[in-house]
């Protein structure tokens, strides 16, 4: 006979097996599932397997984040959205597997660090023209359009482009920053990436 | 003064753009010149525009200050003297992309089987016409047949190019108007393993050249691409 003790954590496990299909499987557009769903399924100690799930998942690289509705309060864990990502940053060969091309990332990375340093938001113009110091127009129109369609942007038909859903749920604002502050002349981000970077060349997939 | 207001809130411009304390007083001048309803109607939605951009700059400093105060000159002198390696490396400093499993599970194909149980039957005429399509081999053996020819001439035509060849001059090669035919029928050699394919994720460029022999091991990749570019 099972002890108590066994019981309860055979039933933890499995309320932990509940979540990660939740949040990971959810049939809707967007990933992720509000917290109101979790307690549907879980119950209300929902927050505690989560905390669970998420020293779980911590061993395997990944975590639990959640991310309150921005028409509620901070405390309101059933509006709330909760998310499975990564816990560790990505390194410049790891890019290769995420269907972005370098060029593509470079205009998301310079676009949200512009608009996070203008407080969320710019006019598209005044975006457009910053990237065009690095790429033809053609080049810029399209990668903002793919990631306005992946949720890393939104754009306004008064012409105003800001940071996206996606934006809000997977990239450190303080993080984005403090990386460009370091991007010094001296170039030592580049010098720490480029240890772990990628090697030119091609990749078989047949 | 509404219309000013309105732009900062809707365009999301820079709440201290506007001077507060002057609009106030100057929207205080108009309440005691002006005592009708209307001019009342409108110093009140007056102000409550006001109360918004307050709110706004409020957030403004708040947002700033958590951002280090690092402004939008500083990030512009910095993109323009950093490569694209660099920027992505310090987006990857930030950057935690969500996982999300977007294949089907178990549990969505039984309850979609469930659903399909439940769906009435809508009579036996189309349940008819079906049989009759399945009881016809010789629809499907010859198109079968012609579907093998023409990735046999396909395979031919790769295995004559000596060494690697760009994906999109091979599927163009016949022109626009074959060029989703040719892309497909390929993508039938590529999954057989008679065709290699080499990707370039950073220069997005794909080379393909015919299999010496047909390779052995099993597919693990997927390669979706949009012939329609």
């Amino acid at each position: 006979m099972k002890s108590v003790g066994a019981e309860e954590l055979s039933k933890l496990e499995k309320k932990m097996a509940q979540a990660v299909a939740l949040i990971l499987a959810s049939g809707h557009r967007l990933p992720g599932v509000r917290g109101w769903e979790l307690r549907r399924r879980l119950g209300k100690n929902f927050p505690k397997i989560i905390n669970s799930l998420d020293s779980r998942l911590k061993q395997i690289g990944l975590r639990v984040k959640l991310v309150p509705d921005p028409d509620a309060g901070p405390d309101d864990l059933d509006r709330a959205r909760f998310y499975i990502v990564l816990s560790d940053p990505l390194t410049l060969s790891d890019i290769q597997t995420l269907g972005y091309s370098l060029d593509e990332l470079a205009i998301l990375s310079a676009t949200l660090a512009y608009l996070l340093a203008k407080n969320g938001s710019a006019s598209e113009k005044e975006v457009v023209e910053m990237l065009e110091t690095k790429y033809p127009r053609w080049r810029v129109e399209a990668a903002l359009e793919r990631l306005a369609r992946r949720g890393y942007l939104a754009r306004t038909e008064e012409g105003v482009v800001s940071v996206g859903w996606r934006t809000l749920v997977e990239v450190d604002r303080q993080e984005l920053l403090k990386a460009f502050a370091s991007l010094s002349s001296n170039g030592e981000l580049r010098q720490a990436q480029e240890k772990t970077g990628p090697e030119e060349g091609g990749e078989q997939a047949s | 003064m509404i219309s000013i207001l309105g732009e900062i809130e809707s365009r999301r411009l820079d709440p201290f753009s506007v001077d507060v304390s002057s609009l106030l007083a100057r929207l205080r001048e108009i309440i005691e010149r002006e005592r009708d309803v209307e001019t009342i109607t409108l110093d009140a939605e007056t102000l409550y525009r006001v109360s918004i951009v307050l709110g706004l700059q409020q957030r403004w400093i708040r947002e700033r200050a958590s951002s280090l105060f690092i402004d939008a000159g500083m990030i512009y002198s910095k993109i323009l003297g950093s490569d694209a390696r660099m920027l992505v490396a310090a987006l990857l400093q930030a950057w935690r992309p969500i996982i999300r499993l977007e294949q089907i599970s178990m549990d969505l194909l039984l309850r979609g089987y469930q659903h399909f149980l439940s769906r009435p039957t809508r009579g036996v005429a189309m349940a008819e016409e079906l049989k009759l399509a399945v009881e016809r081999p010789g629809v499907y053996t010859a198109i079968e047949s012609q579907i093998s020819e023409e990735l046999r001439g396909l395979l031919a035509e790769l295995a004559s190019i000596d060494g690697w060849i760009d994906y999109w001059d091979f599927v163009r090669s016949r022109g626009e108007g074959e060029k989703a035919a040719r892309a497909y029928l390929l993508s039938y050699l590529i999954s057989r393993g008679e065709v290699e394919v080499r990707i370039n994720t950073l220069s997005r460029e794909i080379k393909i050249r015919a299999a010496k022999a047909p390779s052995e091991e099993p597919r693990t990749t997927s390669l979706a691409i949009t012939v329609g570019r």
